[in-house]
C-alpha cells in the first residue's frame, strides 16, 4: 500500500514528491491516511496522497495541498503562515512576556504592566522600522481573558459628534496614496471614495489605507526560510484537497465600506461612551459590543480557520468577514461568513469559523486606527482639504489617557532572534519527518 | 502551546472585568456650526450675486508717462447664478462688454473646494495690476462709479472676479464665500 502511494507521489512537487517511510498504514473511510512510522513519527496523507501534517515528539506541522508549510507548533512556539507568504511566530518568554512576529522585520513583544495601581497589557511594536507602544486593558469574556486597546487620547462628547454626524457639505480630499507601492499592489481591491460626507466615512477609507498598507509590508518582508513554499500563484488546486482557494479576489466594494463606515460611526458612539466612563471602556467600546449579526471584521494579520464544511483556508490582511450570528455564551468561536477576500485566500460566500481572540484583535486594530484617525482629524480640521470642526468640538483638549513610558527593550531583536528559532524549527520538523527515507 | 489559546493566555487573572450583554449607548451629541449652514450660506451668495443685475460703469485711464487720458464703458450682466451646497459649486453666465464689444459670454464653473483664498480689492487696483502684466506700468485706472472686486483664487493662478458698486456687500460676500470654502473644506492646502 505505502509503495503504492509514494509511487504515486513521485509524480508531486516539493515535499510531497518526497518518499513517506515505511510504517504501520492506516486507512480512512474517506481514503485519507495515516502512516506510523519509527521514531514516533506519523504522517497524515490526504486522499490524493499529498502530506496533510506530520507530528512527533511533541512536534506537530501541517501543509497546505500544494506542498507549502501552513503551520508548525513545537513545545516553545507556534509558526503560521498566509497564503500569500505571511509568517507569524508567537512564543513565550520564560518572564511569560510573549513575541509575535508578524514579518521578518515586524512584530511585537507583549507583557504585563503594573501602572499607578492598575495593571495593563503593554506592546512594543516594530514596523517599518520605527517602534511604538499600544496598551490593553484586560476583561474576561466567555470564560476567556481578552485585550481590550486603549485609545491615546479621549475627547470631548462634541468631537466624537463632528465626526459622527454629516459634515456641512461633502469634501472632495487627497489621500497622497498614488504613489505608494501598497496601493498600487491592492488596486482593484480597494479603493478609496472621491468625497466624505462624514468624518465617519472619512476615518473608513483611514482605516482600511492603514490596515492595507501594514498588510503589505508584512507580505514583503515575508522571507520566511523556506525556500520552495512561497506562494507559486498557482490556480489549480491539487484533485482531493481538503482546501477551499479563492480562485479570484473579491474586492472591498463601495457597498461593503458604507457598512464599515456605519459601524465606525456606532464605534464613535461607544468611544464617546468609553471617554465618558474610562473604568468601564471594555464593556463599552469592546469586542462584546460588537458581536452582533451582520457585524463586520477586517482581518488585521493572516490566520488559517475552517470553513463549515471542514476545509481549510487562510484570511489575509484586508479581507473582510461577517458575522453570522451572535457566539452563544459558552462559545470560543464564532462562525463568519466571507464577503470579501483575495485571490487564493478563503472564498466570498464561504462561512469560516474564527476564535474569539483573532476578532478581539481585529478589533483591535480597527480601534487602533480610528484612535490614529481622530488624532488626525483633530490635529488637521480645516487644513489640506477637511472641513473646519465647530470651536465647540476641538477647544477643549484631548485627554491623554494615563499609560506606562514605553519599554526601552530592543524588540528587533528579539524578533531577529526569534526568526532564526523559526526558521530552525521549520528545517528540524521537515528533517525529522524524512530523516531515513530515500532521497526522489 | 496552540495558536489559536496563545492569545488568551491569562496575564492578570485577578484583575480582569467580566462582560457579558452589550450595553446600549447613546449617539454622540451634535455640536452647533459656528456660523450659519452650508446651505444657508449658498443661498446668501446667490441671492447677493443675482441682485446685483445690469452692471455699467466707465474706466477713466490715465497715462502717467505721456499724459494722454482714455475711457472706457463697461457693462455686465452676470445671471443664471447658482451656488450649489450639494456639489459645493458655483455656476454662472458672464456676460461682460467693453465699449459694446464683447469681453466675455459664457457659463462658467467652478467649486469652493478648489478655493485656495479670497481677496476683496478696489477694482482699480486689480485693473492696474493687469495693465502692468500687459507692459503698461504707468497707466492709472479710475473707475465710475467706484467698484469692488471679489476674488476667488484658485490654484494654478485661476481667478474668479465678481464687481460689486457697494463695498461692504462686496465683502460681506466674501466673508460668506470664506465661510463657505471652509464647511466645503477648501482653503489653502499648503501648511506653511
Amino acid at each position: 500500500m505505502l509503495h503504492q502511494v509514494n509511487t504515486a507521489r513521485t509524480g508531486l512537487s516539493g515535499i510531497n514528491k518526497r518518499s513517506i517511510p515505511q510504517g504501520q498504514v492506516a486507512v480512512h473511510p474517506d481514503k485519507s491516511l495515516t502512516v506510523t512510522a519509527s521514531n514516533g513519527r506519523n504522517f497524515n496523507l490526504r486522499p490524493n496522497g499529498t502530506l496533510a501534517s506530520f507530528s512527533a515528539h511533541g512536534q506537530n506541522a501541517t501543509f497546505r495541498a500544494d506542498g507549502r508549510l501552513a503551520s508548525v507548533h513545537t513545545s516553545t512556539m507556534d509558526i503560521a503562515h498566509g497564503t500569500h507568504g505571511q509568517r507569524t511566530v508567537i512564543s513565550e518568554r520564560p518572564d511569560h512576556s510573549r513575541l509575535v512576529s508578524t514579518g521578518a522585520h515586524s512584530g511585537y513583544m507583549q507583557h504585563s504592566v503594573s501602572y499607578h495601581g492598575r495593571t495593563v497589557i503593554q506592546r512594543t511594536y516594530v514596523s517599518g522600522g520605527r517602534s511604538f507602544s499600544h496598551v490593553y486593558s484586560g476583561y474576561r469574556y466567555h470564560g476567556r481573558y481578552f485585550d481590550n486597546y486603549l485609545p491615546f487620547y479621549y475627547y470631548d462628547p462634541m468631537f466624537y459628534g463632528w465626526a459622527y454626524y454629516p459634515w456641512g457639505a461633502p469634501i472632495g480630499y487627497r489621500w497622497g496614496w498614488g504613489g505608494s507601492p501598497w496601493f498600487a499592489f491592492y488596486a482593484g481591491f480597494f479603493s478609496p471614495w472621491e468625497e466624505y460626507p462624514s468624518g465617519a466615512y472619512w476615518l473608513t477609507d483611514y482605516f482600511l489605507g492603514q490596515t492595507l498598507a501594514g498588510g503589505y509590508q508584512m507580505e514583503n518582508q515575508a522571507g520566511s526560510g523556506q525556500p520552495g513554499y512561497g506562494y507559486a500563484g498557482d490556480d489549480a488546486v491539487p484533485a482531493g484537497s481538503d482546501e477551499a482557494y479563492a480562485p479570484a479576489e473579491t474586492p472591498i466594494t463601495p457597498e461593503i465600506k458604507q457598512m464599515i463606515a456605519e459601524e465606525v460611526q456606532q464605534q464613535l458612539a461607544y468611544e464617546n461612551a468609553a471617554a465618558s466612563k474610562p473604568d468601564q471602556a471594555p464593556e463599552l467600546d469592546g469586542l462584546p459590543q460588537v458581536l452582533t449579526p451582520n457585524h463586520l471584521f477586517v482581518v488585521d494579520q493572516s490566520l488559517n480557520v475552517t470553513t463549515a464544511d471542514g476545509q481549510q483556508c487562510a484570511l489575509s490582511v484586508g479581507n473582510v468577514i461577517k458575522l453570522v450570528a451572535a457566539p452563544p455564551e459558552t462559545a470560543t468561536t464564532a462562525d463568519l461568513v466571507v464577503v470579501s477576500s483575495r485571490k487564493a485566500d478563503c472564498p466570498a460566500g464561504v462561512i469560516v469559523t474564527v476564535p474569539l481572540e483573532s476578532l478581539q484583535e481585529m478589533q483591535n486594530n480597527f480601534r487602533a486606527q480610528l484612535d490614529s484617525g481622530l488624532q488626525t482629524l483633530h490635529a488637521q480640521q480645516g487644513q489640506g482639504g477637511l472641513p473646519g470642526a465647530p470651536q465647540s468640538a476641538i477647544a477643549p483638549p484631548p485627554r491623554p489617557v494615563d499609560m506606562p513610558p514605553a519599554d526601552n527593550e530592543n524588540v528587533q531583536s528579539l524578533l531577529d532572534a526569534q526568526q532564526v528559532q523559526a526558521d530552525q524549527a521549520e528545517t528540524g520538523v521537515t528533517q525529522s519527518a524524512f530523516a531515513d527515507a530515500k532521497p526522489q | 502551546m496552540n495558536i489559536k489559546n496563545v492569545l488568551a493566555t491569562c496575564l492578570f487573572c485577578g484583575i480582569a472585568l467580566t462582560l457579558s450583554a452589550q450595553q446600549s449607548v447613546p449617539p454622540p451629541p451634535k455640536p452647533a456650526a459656528d456660523g450659519p449652514s452650508l446651505a444657508a450660506t449658498m443661498q446668501f451668495i446667490q441671492a447677493r450675486m443675482q441682485e446685483r443685475g445690469k452692471m455699467n460703469f466707465a474706466v477713466y485711464t490715465h497715462d502717467n508717462v505721456d499724459g494722454k487720458d482714455y475711457i472706457d464703458q463697461y457693462s455686465g450682466e452676470p445671471s443664471n447664478f447658482v451656488a450649489d451646497p450639494a456639489t459645493c459649486s458655483i455656476s454662472y453666465h458672464r456676460d461682460l462688454r467693453k465699449n459694446g464689444t464683447v469681453l466675455s459670454d459664457g457659463n462658467v464653473s467652478f467649486s469652493l473646494r478648489e478655493v485656495q483664498n479670497l481677496v476683496v480689492m478696489p477694482a482699480e487696483q486689480d485693473m492696474k495690476r493687469a495693465y502692468a502684466a500687459l507692459g503698461h506700468p504707468t497707466w492709472d485706472p479710475r473707475f465710475d462709479p467706484p467698484m469692488f472686486l471679489v476674488i476667488a483664487r484658485r490654484a494654478g493662478n485661476q481667478n474668479n472676479g465678481f464687481y460689486f458698486a457697494d463695498e461692504e456687500m462686496a465683502n460681506r460676500v466674501a466673508k460668506a464665500m470664506v465661510h463657505a470654502v471652509e464647511l466645503c473644506g477648501g482653503g489653502n492646502k499648503d501648511p506653511f
